[in-house]
């Protein structure tokens, strides 16, 4: 009850005026002047149309393999193996052992 | 195809939508015209001050524009999305301005009509200026709370999801803000009295 007195009392005195009468305008001006966005689906399918094409397939052609090469390299650095007198030995891969393993390769590696 | 302009007032807010969302300029147009006084009052009392209202106002109605492709149809109300982005674009300006805490001459109008003595309106005045001094006090996101449920008249759960907040964080805010106004207008008016 007294809460309802206490918002009935703010509403009738928190009063704020009107918006400027060319407010609308100016916003209305603003607003139209700044190009739509479309969205995500649409603009990809507006990059991958013909004529964006080799671009695009580049482009994702790239990331692809960035992504792969660090995928491969995180996952394969290290190897652990076991000599013949039983003691573990762990060695960091070089790189092209990495690669050549991500491409399925029998090239064989000796230490 | 554009539907003729006479046909808007027969179209609902989340139609006009659509329109917008397709590049209609006429119906985004009537739709600033339809809401802008709502969206203003509320930028106003959460800002407290006439230009920064009229920019977050302003912001809003771009991003509303900009953006309109992103509203989908059936999925949210107009005026649900349309408060979010107000709400939004007061408290990121309010932030920006650091949370203003100056008393705003201009955003309360002493209302003098019933008032039939030079006494009577110098206690209005004292008491409109207490009013302004203690929602200075508040925080925005009070103000907003505020606002949303006490002017708008929107339930707690739509203001809850105008201001991207849980339910119980939205009763929290206004808890505090009603506390607080309680107890600064209390003493300001114990001041006035000893005075």
């Amino acid at each position: 009850m007294q809460h309802d007195q206490e918002m009935n009392a703010l509403r009738q005195q928190w009063v704020v005026e009107s918006p400027a009468p060319d407010l609308a305008d100016r916003i209305i001006r603003h607003a139209l002047a700044q190009p739509q966005r479309q969205p995500f689906m649409a603009r990809l399918s507006q990059w991958l149309a013909p004529q964006h094409y080799p671009t695009a397939m580049k482009g994702l052609a790239f990331a692809a393999c960035v992504m792969v090469a660090v995928v491969a390299y995180d996952g394969n650095r290290t190897h652990t193996s076991t000599a013949k007198d039983g003691t573990k030995v762990t060695y960091q891969k070089p790189m092209e052992q990495i690669v050549d393993e991500l491409l399925l390769s029998d090239y064989q590696y000796s230490y | 195809m554009l539907i003729p302009m006479e046909s808007f007032h027969r179209l609902t807010d989340e139609q006009l939508m659509a329109h917008v969302a397709k590049g209609d300029r006429r119906a985004f147009d009537w739709l600033v015209r339809q809401h802008l006084p709502r969206a203003y009052a509320i930028a106003r009392r959460v800002l407290m001050n006439q230009a920064d209202a009229e920019e977050a106002a302003q912001d809003a109605f771009t991003k509303l524009w900009v953006h309109a492709a992103d509203w989908q149809e059936g999925k949210a109300k107009f005026t649900t999305w349309m408060y979010r982005i107000v709400v939004n674009a007061s408290l990121d300006l309010a932030r920006k301005r650091k949370l203003p805490t100056t008393s705003d001459e201009t955003i309360l109008h002493a209302q003098t009509d019933g008032a039939d003595s030079a006494e009577d309106r110098v206690m209005q005045h004292e008491e409109h200026t207490a009013l302004q001094a203690a929602l200075a006090h508040l925080t925005p996101a009070q103000r907003t709370a505020v606002s949303l449920c006490y002017f708008e008249e929107l339930t707690n759960p739509e203001a809850a999801r105008a201001m991207g907040l849980n339910v119980k964080a939205l009763e929290g805010l206004l808890v505090r803000a009603r506390k607080q106004l309680r107890g600064l207008l209390s003493k300001e008016g114990g001041q006035r009295h000893a005075a």
